[in-house]
This record gives C-alpha cells, structure tokens and sequence, in this order.
C-alpha cells in the first residue's frame, strides 16, 4: 500500500529527526552537567543515567542520519499494513488531520472554564462533521446525550471528578 | 504450598460474587475495543486505568486480564466482517477470514476463530500455571544486578527484534528511557529535566504516552484514511450452522500448533504476538496438502493464527507474573496498572500474596469461558458496533481519552502533552520509528536506573558484579547478541542494497 514517490520527503525526516534529537541531547547534556550534585556519596549520583542515555541516543541518531545518507530500505512489516501510511499526504489530508487537533486543542482549553458535557458535545460535532459532512441533526442527538450520560457516569457513580463549568450538577 | 492447593485457593476467590462481575466487564469491555477497529487493549486498559484506582487491587487485576485477553478474541471479528485489523496481531486473520465472509462463511470464520482462541487460551493457562511456580524460584535468587541485567534484555529484544528497523527500534527506546528520568530522582531528591514545570516535577505518565501515542495517533491515522478512502462497509453474518464437523476437524491441528508456537514465542519478551500469528500462517500453510488455497478462504488459515495470538498474549503474562518483566507494551502497561495498585509482580508475590496470583489465574480459565459465550452466540451483538458511524466513534474515543488522561491527577496540562505525544506518534507511525519500545522503555525505566543504582551500592561501586554474577553474565550477553544481530542485519540490508 505504500507509494513509493515519497522518497526524497523521508530521507529529510529521518535526517531531520537524527539533528535535532542531537542537538537537543547535547543541549541537555550540558545542561545536566552543570547541575549541582547532592552531597550524597553514591557510586553513581543522579545524573549518571540520563547522561549515559543522552550519549547512546547521540549514538543512535548518528546511525540514523549514516543509513538515511546511505540508502533507503523499506520492507512491509504487520504495523505498517495496520497503519497503512501511504508516505505522501496531501494537503487536503493534513487540513483534515489539523482540523482533528485543533477540535481536541480547543476541547483541552475549554473543558475547565466552560465544563465537561458543553464541552464534549462540541468536540463530537466538531469531530463527526470532519469525518462525514452534514448530519447535524444525528450528531447533536447522539454527541448531547453521550456527554451527559458520561458525565454522570464519571461524577456519580465512579466517583471521577469532571469539570462542571458552568452546568455542573 | 504444592500447585493443587494454590489452584484451589485461586478458584474459591475468583469465584466470588465480586471476582466475576469485574472478570465479566473485563472480558466484555474487551471484546468491546478488539471488535472497534483502532482501538486496541493497550488504549482500552490506558483509558480505564484512573477509574479502577478505588477498586480492590485483586478485582482491577483480573478485570484487566479480562481485558487483555479478550481484546484478541473480539479482534477477529473485525478483521472477518470488515477486513480491518483491530490491531496488528489481527492482520493475519483477514487473509483468509474475509474471503470466508465473502463467500458467505463468516459464521465458520467467527466461529473457529472463537474455539480456536478459547482452546489456546485455556491450554495457554494451564501452561501458565505449571510453569508460573519454577521461574518464580528461579527469580527469586535475583538480586539488583540480575534485575537490571533482565530489564536490559527486555529492552534490547523488544527495541531490536519487534520492528524492520533496529536502529530506529534502538533510538525510541533510548527516548523512552530519556522521559523516565523526568521529573525527581527517587534517592536524592534532585529535579531532572523539569525545565521549571510543577507538573514535570512528577514526572511524565505512562497512560499519557500510551494514549497519545497510540490512540491519538490512530484518530489522526484514521481522519487520513478516511480522507482518502472513504467509510467501509461490512460483511453480513449469515447462513444456517456456525460450524460443521468437517471444519471443526480441520481446525483442530491449527488449533494445536498455533497454541504451541504461540505460546512459546510470547514467553520471549520481545517477540510478541504479531510474529506469533505470522509464524503460525506460514506453518499452517507449509503443512497443507493444499496450500493453494490458502488467501481464498481457507479456514485453518483463521484457526492457526487465532490460537497463536491468544497464546501469545497469555504468554506473555508468564514474565510478568513471574519475574515482573513486561516483554511488549500492553504488558508494560499492565505492569504500570499493578505498581499504582501497589503490588510488584515477581517472584516475592507468589511468596507474598499467593492467594492474589492464583485468583487471576483461576480467573483466565473463567474469563475464556465467559468470552467463548460472548464471541459464538453472542457475536450478532458485537457485531452492530461495526456498524456505528466511524465518525462518531473517533469523537467517543478521543473523549474517553481525555477524561482517561485528565483524570489522572485532574490536569489539562497531561491532556497537552497527550496531544504532542499523539502528533509525535502519527510521524513515527509514518516514518517506521516503532512506539512500542518508547512505551516499554518509559515504564521500566525507572526500575532500571533504581536497579543499577542498588546493584552497585551492594557491591561498593564494583562494576564488574555484571559480568561476574553468572545469571548477570547470561542476560547481558543474550542482550549483547540480539544488538549484534540488528547490526548483522543492518549491515546485510546495507549489503542487498549495494
């Protein structure tokens, strides 16, 4: 299932991947270096173990970025036909995918201020009209009653917590 | 205390009132996310985990094997109807089980699916229960060198042997390893990589990961394909008899070789059950007079890989059970759920509490049974899930995560981070970089650094105790293996491609 155009876009995501994660390990290695230790006498102290990580994953992006510069290998493994990733995505594809997330952005923003149930009927209308366009009517009769049954769920009978907002009972 | 009084000292328990109900729910709520495509038993148990805080940790416990390993069953089904994997364990069964619903077969399909799980499931636990006490001896003589020596090899196989690349395999589990230290040092009390955040300070969670990274991951996945391909349609279940006497006989040999390899290749850690239904495919139709007919509807080719897959998955409760070594990432996750209950599995619990291990023992063999009842007569019902709007169901599940991630210690920060973990998780997912490993290397991590800070106080800071402990040595050079073997195997691809 996979295309197999995509070729030149994944050797930059692999280097892109391998530069940065050494960057970043280089970054924290130092950073971790400079920390004061605690006056504790141990063998080895706190910081031995994520400098030792920090190393090895610079080890590891270098094997990446050497295969990524060498050549491309790519055979089907059982993951691959789950997630079926056809390398090139479109635009209209991560427009549908950032639709996705900013839903879920804007769920995490509002779920306090404006409460649970709100909330969770919007993020489900949101949602449903990105996968299939129209049926409002279906989806508001399906997403208003799920949010407060599982709010009633969680807060009265599992005994979880979730934000009221401005309709909490 | 010999075997038989264990087993019977599990059996009064998991037969309390009590015990079946959540052993019920379990198996039922599994059966529930292996038939909905997307979500798995990683996802579900991640998601219920906070709301099982309050229950009695032995009731959580056998609710979650519950779901375990009746997500596998619930599986097939999705994979027989709709041609959809669940999961990747459920790939095989869509070779030959949709060509059987196409021909109008799917009750043989689900029906042989169904047997072939409960018979490898239950035989599965037999094997459990045999060789559950042996290694709990032989773990018990570990001490923190062997135990950072184990978890090393854990790591090593699942990040070198689970994915087509071992280099990639190898940098997310050192990632992994990197988010454990977060957040503050267990024996000095000094913060690490918190960058200033009161909430880092805690560290970051492991259901957090989980969800972003599988679950999230999949919605964006799943917005992608449907983009693309549209909504799918499923088979109808139809025709008179479940399954004939013919077909039955013809399963049973697939039944037992799948159980077999199964069972053997989920003990390792690593492995996995993915490569246990792929092993038992091949064998099935190796082994055939007829392998021709084999991707045309072939019914040992649904049987061997079902019972492969179910006693792959109870495979790799012996591990966990027994020395506290998850071997792939819904076990690590269900090694997570046990440390917040407060137990640690491994050899001091069947010393400990031998009551609590037997009872989620005994309860497999009752959880299999309810689960045959759910997936034969039951599976019209299960089935109709199939039809509900693909996209509601994504909206349903990206709520039940959240409240899943909010409701860890009530933070929208986690829910963020759930969404930058669900991002990293789609590209990696795009780009071959396999998350299992991340997840499992982020729950063992902090074991790991506690092990080899231990180990190396016993023996003054002599670090030669590795190398010079015969048990240690075994591991470590078993671990030093699997990384040559990725190298071997780099250096060949680099070669074939030359």
């Amino acid at each position: 299932m996979k295309e197999t155009g995509g070729r030149n876009s994944i050797f930059t995501f692999d280097r892109m991947v391998a530069l940065t994660s050494i960057l970043i390990a280089l970054f924290l290695i130092h950073n971790e270096y400079n920390m004061p230790n605690p006056n504790i006498q141990q063998t080895i102290g706190p910081s031995f173990m994520p400098i030792a990580i920090l190393v090895a994953l610079i080890f590891s992006a270098l094997l990446i970025l050497f295969t990524s510069l060498r050549t491309e290998r790519k055979t089907g493994d059982a993951d691959a036909v789950l997630a079926e990733p056809s390398l090139q995505t479109s635009a209209e594809q991560y427009k549908i995918m950032g639709m996705v997330l900013l839903g879920l952005v804007l769920y995490a923003v509002m779920l306090v201020p404006v409460g649970f149930i709100i909330s969770t009927s919007g993020l489900i209308v949101w949602q449903a009209q990105l996968f299939e366009k129209g049926k409002w009517i279906r989806n508001l009769a399906v997403g208003i009653p799920f949010s407060i049954l599982i709010y009633y769920l969680f807060v009265h009978f599992l005994e979880v917590m979730l934000p009221g907002g401005i309709l909490s009972f | 205390m010999d075997l038989w009084t264990n087993i019977s000292l599990g059996f009064s328990q998991a037969i309390s009132l009590q015990n079946l109900a959540y052993c019920f729910i379990g198996a039922l709520y599994g059966t529930v996310i292996g038939v909905l495509p997307g979500i798995g038993p990683l996802v579900g148990i991640s998601i219920l985990l906070p709301i099982t805080y309050s229950l009695p940790p032995v009731s959580a416990v056998v609710m979650l094997a519950g779901i375990y390993y009746g997500s596998a069953y619930g599986g097939s089904t999705c994979s027989i109807l709709v041609n959809t994997p669940g999961e990747s364990s459920a790939v095989v069964t869509c070779f030959d089980g949709y060509q059987m619903a196409v021909q109008g077969r799917a009750k043989a399909a689900l029906a042989t699916a169904a047997i072939g799980s409960f018979f490898a499931g239950t035989l599965a636990t037999v094997a459990i229960m045999f060789l559950a006490m042996p290694i709990a001896r032989l773990g018990i003589k570990f001490t923190p060198a062997e135990y950072f020596s184990l978890l090393l090899l854990a790591l090593t196989m699942v990040g070198t042997l689970t994915t087509e690349s071992p280099v990639k395999g190898l940098f997310t589990t050192l990632v992994g390893l990197l988010l454990s230290t977060v957040g503050m040092d267990l024996q000095t009390g000094r913060v690490r990589f918190a960058f200033g955040s009161q909430w880092l300070i805690e560290g970051v969670d492991f259901i957090v990961v989980a969800i972003g990274l599988f679950a999230i991951s999949e919605v964006l996945v799943q917005a992608e394909l449907v983009q693309k391909f549209g909504l799918q349609k499923r088979e109808q279940i139809s025709g008179r008899y479940w399954i004939t006497m013919e077909e039955l006989k013809q399963s049973f040999m697939p039944y037992v070789r799948g159980t077999v390899i199964g069972f053997l290749i989920g003990v390792l850690p690593g492995a996995g059950s993915t490569p246990a239904t792929f092993f038992s495919y091949a064998v099935e139709k190796k082994s055939s007079k007829h392998p021709e007919r084999f991707g045309k509807g072939a019914i040992e080719g649904v049987a061997g890989p079902e019972a492969a897959n179910n006693a792959a998955n109870q495979g790799a409760l012996v591990p966990l059970l027994t020395l506290g070594i998850p071997g792939s990432a819904t076990t690590a996750v269900m090694l997570g759920a046990f440390m917040i209950y407060g137990i640690q599995p491994g050899p001091l619990l069947f010393e400990k509490d031998p009551a609590f291990v037997w009872t989620i023992i005994a309860s497999m063999y009752i959880g299999n049974i309810i689960l045959l009842i759910l997936n034969l007569p039951l599976v019209n019902i299960f089935a109709k899930l199939l039809d509900l709007p693909a996209a509601l169901l994504s909206s349903m599940v990206l709520t039940f995560c959240t409240i899943g991630v909010y409701s860890i210690r009530f933070a929208v920060f986690d829910v963020f981070l759930m969404i930058i973990f669900g991002i990293v998780g789609y590209f990696m997912r795009k780009h071959d970089y396999p998350a299992a490993p991340l997840l499992l290397a982020l729950v063992l991590g902090e074991m790991m650094e506690q092990g080899l800070r231990r180990a190396l106080t016993l023996s003054n800071g002599d670090w030669t105790v590795f190398v010079t402990r015969p048990i240690s040595l075994g591991l470590l050079s078993i671990s030093a293996l699997s990384l040559l073997y990725s190298v071997i195997k780099y250096l060949r691809g680099k070669k074939r491609l030359a």
